[in-house]
């Protein structure tokens, strides 16, 4: 008897212990429609990233897509913080020239715009500066 | 008393589980009768160059943008969704009539996006994929107008479907998809420019389609040697290719200039891209388009 409620104790720490696992966990969604609702007037949104750092061992995250010139593109950066939290968002085009970004004179802009002059493949990357959670939402949206 | 634990600790683990972890399950069995080939090179390449297409509602913008007006004959009858039998067809045509819709709302022409929108509910059924939409608020934003929401709404479930058949590694299902949708838009294009062909910057934008048709035949290529009907799309893929490949496209670069507007940090993009397309290519590129996707939608 004594050996079964020893089981059942164990049983309910693990049980606990994985809900709280899955509570630290970075939740791209939540993130991805607080981006969502943020997305200035005018644009249309396109799609959502993930940007899951994995508490710090992925130091870099990379997207692709292809933009259109006189095109207005529009990203944004949504945290559990009340800031950007570290997250540098940085467009590169097809010959990784860095053509945006949402870091500028040390200052994280929660959001951006591109106004693309050339169509072609860009890569959309996430890199972190003393960030805390190295996690967030982000999405894309566009006006012609 | 054991006995009492262990069922009171199955109904935490089944509580537990999200509504649609179950749905997932009983779509994961139905998903095994369709069958799609396996790619090439692994399911995160396929996905990567699965998100680098653009949205066909990036093409509609843009001649709307231009001042052409709607025309409901540009668009694949919403009631040929009957004549799409296989999942390959299936699939195709609902990324057609996933462009349609999105034409027809960006236009406000909600009478026919509700025609699409029942087009689509026949496309997901069969695909077993009906979970991800939500048709009576899609149906109910259409009648109020309410674009914005609109757009949000039918652009998030279909990506929520591409991700999901990414997830399941039928990556294949996908590829159909915005293979389908990027004809459609094409065609669409292809249609408004014959009718105004002072429209240079439509013109230009058909050229550099040729971008996006390179990435979608390499998709394809990764899944024609397994299926027949992969194989035959492209082939018919790779003549339109062709077709661009009298295209010249130069891109010079230029830096950046950056300002703050309203808290958000606006670049303004120096680059700049010079398109070569003669009048004969466009009308092949035309040509063999239409027969593409009239072909799909037959």
């Amino acid at each position: 008897m004594r050996g079964f409620y020893i089981s059942s104790i164990t049983l309910v720490l693990i049980l606990l212990n994985l809900g709280t696992t899955v509570l630290a966990q970075c939740d791209f969604q939540i993130q991805s429609q607080n981006c969502i609702s943020k997305i200035k007037d005018g644009f249309i949104y396109v799609k959502s990233f993930n940007v899951n750092g994995q508490k710090g061992s992925k130091q870099k995250i990379e997207y692709s897509y292809v933009m259109t010139k006189d095109t207005q593109y529009y990203l944004n950066i949504c945290t559990s913080e009340e800031d950007t939290d570290g997250i540098i968002i940085t467009i590169y085009d097809s010959n990784r020239n860095p053509v945006s970004t949402n870091h500028a004179e040390n200052k994280f802009f929660p959001a951006l715009i591109f106004q693309c002059g050339a169509t072609g493949i860009y890569y959309i990357t996430y890199t972190f500066k003393n960030s805390k959670n190295f996690c967030g939402g982000s999405t894309l949206a566009f006006k012609k | 008393m054991q006995k009492y634990f262990y069922f009171i600790l199955l109904s935490i683990l089944v509580a537990c589980q999200s509504p649609r972890e179950k749905g997932e399950l009983s779509l994961l069995d139905s998903l095994e009768n369709i069958e799609i080939p396996q790619p090439k090179i692994s399911d995160e390449q396929i996905n990567e160059i699965i998100n680098q297409i653009p949205a066909p509602i990036e093409l509609s913008a843009m001649m709307k943008k231009s001042g052409a007006g709607y025309n409901k004959n540009y668009l694949n009858n919403p009631e040929n969704y009957s004549k799409y039998n296989s999942s390959v067809e299936q699939a195709l045509n609902l990324g057609i009539f996933g462009a349609d819709l999105g034409y027809s709302n960006l236009y406000e022409e909600n009478q026919q996006s509700i025609l699409y929108v029942g087009a689509i509910k026949e496309m997901v059924d069969e695909l077993r994929i009906s979970q991800f939409f939500n048709f009576e608020t899609i149906e109910r934003l259409a009648e109020k107008r309410d674009l914005d929401s609109l757009l949000l709404l039918t652009t998030q479930n279909f990506n929520d479907v591409n991700l999901y058949f990414q997830e399941q590694q039928r990556s294949g299902l996908s590829v159909l998809m915005i293979a389908g949708g990027w004809i459609e838009s094409l065609f669409i294009a292809n249609q408004v420019y014959s009718n105004n062909q002072q429209n240079t910057e439509l013109k230009e934008t058909i050229g550099e389609q040729k971008i996006v048709l390179k990435k979608i035949l390499e998709l394809i290529a990764n899944y024609k040697d397994s299926s027949e009907q992969f194989d035959h799309l492209y082939t018919e893929l790779m003549s339109l290719m062709e077709a661009f490949n009298e295209v010249e496209l130069e891109t010079i670069y230029g830096e950046p200039t950056y300002e703050e507007v309203d808290g958000v940090l606006v670049a303004k993009d120096n680059s700049s891209t010079t398109v070569i397309i003669s009048n004969e290519t466009i009308e092949k590129i035309q040509n063999v388009c239409s027969g593409i996707r009239n072909g799909i939608v037959s």
